[in-house]
């Protein structure tokens, strides 16, 4: 369903009031009404994300589980309207289709934009004096000289998305291995 | 059937005339007042016999739809209201046509007539909702902006409704519910929650969450502080 690779934020998550809102769960017909909604919605994913640190969604099962399925309520999100709400943050650059082309059944939730976590990386090794170093991806997202980073457990698939980015930036250099945790970065000013 | 017709007419004119109205005066005498309540009966009987001299194509030639559109008000116009102010169109033309017994009305005439009350300055109007319902409504009582906070009171006292509590608190048909209640939700007044258990309308909550953003800037989710490269 969703990667959690780091412990999450600690405190439950607030849902915002309309959340207990019953027509927040189906596709408004109204117009103005849906443009409100879907930017509820959109809001209300990136934080929840953010605030879980997940990283990716495929919908037919995130359906099922908060924040799209409220028990208290007994409501559910369709997954026609998921779909629809995930193009919408596809558009403004917070979210990715993943998986078989046009399939539209996978997606990588990027509440924070992979240029942002280049950014981030690329400050940390400058302030480590690592220009020119090659370091494993693998260190990079785990080692013990990113505890404490936000990028520190990073999700792999955002991870390299941040290294594509820093590559096309010419600011990067990317080494591939037989799999993505033997992959090597190369950093310079 | 004619002669029928006649006899209807002659009774109709007796009940009219001076003798009948005197027993309503407040100055008749009590046995006066049985009569006045039987002749107010018959009166209603006839009503419900038909119509006394129906407007045809014969009797009114050139301006036959003009002159149906009149004889269709004043005879719709108390039931309309009865009726809480709107009325189904195929519901007024069976009414109608009842009345008329013998010298029925087809229903392109009757919808035709139908649409000559607003330039006629007749008390009716003839309306179409976007489903294809067609309906008779009162000229003065339905207008949209009267039915949206009727229905927004009714949802403040009783909660969010669905269109068969509609038509109960408004005692009109199962269908006029629904286009009333779509008619909100087109204007943003209302919104919808689809469910097992049907459709139910709640106050528009989105509206007012957007109005309280309004003041809000772009690209508040995003953080603030990180720069780009």
């Amino acid at each position: 369903m969703s990667n959690t690779t780091a412990v999450p934020t600690p405190g439950a998550f607030q849902f915002p009031e309309i959340y207990n809102f019953p027509p927040l769960f189906t596709r408004q017909p109204n117009e103005s009404t849906w443009q409100e909604q879907r930017r509820q919605w959109c809001d209300l994913i990136l934080a929840y994300y953010r605030h879980n640190r997940l990283y990716s969604l495929t919908l037919a099962e995130a359906i099922t589980e908060p924040p799209f399925t409220n028990r208290q309520i007994h409501r559910s999100l369709r997954v026609d309207v998921l779909r629809e709400l995930v193009d919408d943050l596809v558009k403004q650059g917070n979210a990715s289709w993943t998986g078989a082309k046009n399939a539209k059944d996978s997606c990588l939730v990027l509440w924070r934009k992979p240029e942002v976590w280049a950014s981030m990386i690329y400050q940390w090794a400058n302030e480590r004096g690592l220009f020119n170093t090659v370091l494993t991806v693998f260190e990079l997202a785990n080692g013990d000289d990113t505890v404490g980073q936000e990028f520190h457990n990073l999700d792999s698939v955002t991870l390299r998305r941040a290294l594509d980015v820093l590559q096309s930036q010419g600011k990067a250099q990317l080494f591939v291995g037989t799999s993505d945790e033997d992959m090597g970065v190369k950093l310079f000013a | 059937a004619n002669e029928i017709v006649s006899m209807a007419e002659h009774i109709a004119t007796q009940l009219n005339s001076p003798a009948a109205s005197k027993l309503h005066r407040k100055d008749a005498a009590e046995s006066d007042e049985d009569n006045a309540e039987r002749v107010d009966a018959f009166r209603q009987y006839l009503l419900d016999l038909g119509i006394d001299s129906p407007v045809t194509r014969n009797t009114a030639g050139a301006v036959f739809h003009d002159e149906l559109a009149r004889e269709l008000c004043d005879y719709l116009e108390n039931y309309v209201s009865q009726c809480g102010g709107t009325v189904a169109l195929v519901d007024a033309y069976c009414l109608y046509n009842r009345a008329r017994e013998f010298s029925l009305v087809y229903p392109s005439d009757f919808v035709q007539a139908c649409e000559k009350f607003e330039a006629l300055q007749l008390p009716l109007r003839l309306r179409e909702y976007p489903s294809g319902l067609l309906v008779l409504e009162d000229a003065s009582s339905a207008s949209d902006a009267l039915i949206i906070s009727r229905v927004g009171a009714y949802i403040a006292s009783f909660g969010p409704l669905t269109a068969s509590d509609l038509a109960a608190i408004e005692d009109c048909a199962l269908t006029l519910a629904e286009e009333r209640l779509w008619l909100c939700e087109r204007a943003g007044a209302l919104c919808r929650d689809e469910s097992v258990e049907g459709v139910r309308f709640y106050a528009n909550a989105f509206a007012a969450a957007a109005a309280v953003g309004a003041g809000r800037g772009e690209g508040d989710v995003q953080e603030p502080l990180w720069q780009y490269i």
